[in-house]
């Protein structure tokens, strides 16, 4: 018996101790082209690398800075990693890819990442003249140093709300007649 | 909207399993050894059937997702039969199939050994179930196992509470039930906090962090649910068994039906946990999906990577962590002065609220 319950403890234990388990929903690792990259190459393929394996059926999207839609010609996934193979190489500009996997452990996830396109290959189709475009930001840029807010935090009012709450409830189930 | 539809069939879907766990164990004891239970026949084909059912939420959701992208019958060959996701709930549905199949042709009541064959199937779709869940597709089988443990003690304890509490026409044996129910319970509740902390040390090892995300503030809720759950056991288990054993004369049914509904609001809450997000690394996790609207309600703007809980005894999260504490010890006095016994659930859902907020305000000041 005691045997027995030292036995499952310490498995427990071995579990719980075992390090490097993750258990957060598949992000994207890695990309090429990268978050944020400038890329002087024709691309026609872009890789996308994921925290852990992924589920068929995932897919990618490129959105230009006109709005126009690329979708790639074929994707093909292995593991952990995405593959889409573009029909043509992609004209010069900026553009926003769009994924959307699932995850092993089922869970759907989507995200996005930018780049920008300067192999010298302009489009065919009838652009404006370039206008100078924002820069897309990188990734690491994204969450700035905390502003801080001088909002109060309203805390004070909750708590007096709930204690009062619970005195209304207490005052009700113990006011009334008890059960003969 | 589909986090809520998901949230209540899983709730369904584990509370046929618990049903089942529990008709099954009641079934199998000796007469003597319970009060006289009637169940519906048609109730355990049923329940089974529905056990499979419900847990198909997970693969529509997948298949949703993939629909715009690919059309609904490619979406479907992909989310339902090569995901996963999908080939486990194949794997279920057809073993409740067959599990309701049998239930329909043998009255799960009429031998000792169909119970004992129903209590093996429905722990085949235990099995099956927590394989569906994160534990298992992310750590594998070390995390299958602890999911396992986790799930089958909670049906075994929930479905013999409620088994015993909405199926009981006389209550003349009580004391001899609750002799071998109340250690069963005991052993129950020792596995499911072991394997809900084994659980905790994969999903959240940043825990005081972790309550900036959905996922943290609810575990932190469910536990404070879950101490009011205990002292319902406590009641329950101890103070009823003892006034029954004097021969006083109590009524233990609503008081066991009170702490079954107790426990089904904590598989709610489980149920809902399950969708979001799991905070290993919590500054990552953010990143990814954001503080929560809870947090970022009760301290605007407070969120920073750094953010480090400070515990400085914030004169307001002690007192209401006090309040909480007199809440949960006031089931007991429910109960002494005899009266509603639902009224406990009131009692520990509010301490969970106020006890919960109390827990934030001392970690992160006000």
């Amino acid at each position: 018996m005691n045997r027995k319950w030292i036995r499952y403890i310490g498995l427990c234990l071995c579990i719980w101790l075992v390090p490097s388990l993750t258990w957060a929903h598949t992000h994207l690792k890695q990309s090429t082209p990268g978050d944020g990259d400038t890329v002087s190459q024709p691309v026609q393929k872009l890789t996308l690398v994921f925290e852990e394996r992924i589920e068929q059926g995932g897919s990618v999207e490129l959105r230009d800075d006109a709005g126009h839609t690329v979708k790639p010609s074929s994707v093909k996934i292995q593991g952990d990693t995405l593959e889409a193979t573009l029909g043509s190489a992609l004209p010069d500009g900026n553009y926003t890819a769009q994924w959307k996997i699932i995850g092993l452990d089922g869970h759907p996830m989507q995200g996005s990442f930018h780049f920008e396109v300067k192999a010298g290959k302009t489009s065919t189709s009838q652009k404006p003249p370039t206008v100078p475009k924002q820069q897309p930001t990188p990734h690491h840029d994204q969450h700035p140093a905390p502003v801080k807010r001088s909002t109060s935090s309203p805390v004070i009012w909750v708590v007096a709300l709930l204690i009062l709450s619970a005195a209304v409830i207490v005052g009700w189930l113990f006011w009334r007649k008890p059960k003969a | 909207m589909i986090v809520w539809v998901q949230t209540l069939f899983e709730t369904m879907a584990v509370t046929c399993l618990a049903l089942l766990t529990g008709g099954a164990l009641l079934s199998l004891v000796g007469d003597e050894y319970k009060p006289i239970v009637v169940f519906p026949h048609r109730l355990f084909p049923l329940v089974t059937l529905l056990a499979g059912l419900a847990s198909f939420v997970p693969v529509l959701r997948l298949v949703l997702f993939l629909a715009p992208d690919t059309g609904w019958m490619e979406a479907i060959r992909l989310g339902v039969f090569l995901s996963r996701t999908g080939q486990v709930w194949l794997g279920l549905m057809a073993a409740s199939i067959l599990l309701a199949l049998f239930l329909q042709a043998r009255d799960m009541t009429s031998s000792k050994w169909t119970s004992g064959l129903a209590l093996i199937g429905t722990w085949m779709l235990i099995l099956i179930k927590s394989w569906m869940g994160h534990a298992a597709s992310v750590s594998g089988v070390s995390g299958w196992v602890l999911h396992s443990v986790h799930l089958t003690a909670v049906c075994i304890w929930a479905g013999g509470l409620m088994m015993a509490g909405f199926f009981t026409v006389d209550t003349a044996r009580w004391l001899s039930f609750l002799r071998w129910f109340t250690p069963t319970a005991i052993g129950c509740v020792t596995a499911v906090i072991l394997a809900g902390w084994g659980l905790m040390g994969i999903i959240a090892p940043e825990y005081v962090a972790s309550w900036v995300l959905p996922y943290g503030e609810a575990l932190l809720i469910k536990q404070w649910m879950t101490a009011g759950v205990l002292v319902m056991a406590g009641v329950n288990g101890g103070w009823i068994r003892r006034k029954l054993a004097r021969g006083e004369g109590v009524n233990p049914l609503p008081w066991i039906r009170a702490e079954a509904i107790l426990i089904l609001l904590v598989v709610a809450i489980t149920a809902w946990m399950s969708q979001e997000a799991a905070p290993h690394t919590v500054a990552e996790t953010v990143q990814a999906v954001g503080v929560s609207p809870l947090f970022e309600g009760l301290f605007p703007g407070k969120w920073h990577p750094g953010l480090r809980a400070e515990w400085q005894g914030h004169l307001l999260g002690g007192l209401s962590v006090l309040v909480a504490l007199i809440l949960l010890a006031l089931i007991p006095l429910l109960f002494r002065q005899r009266r509603s016994a639902y009224g406990a659930v009131w009692l520990a859902g509010l301490a969970a609220c106020v006890g919960f907020v109390g827990v934030l305000v001392w970690a992160y000041g006000g």
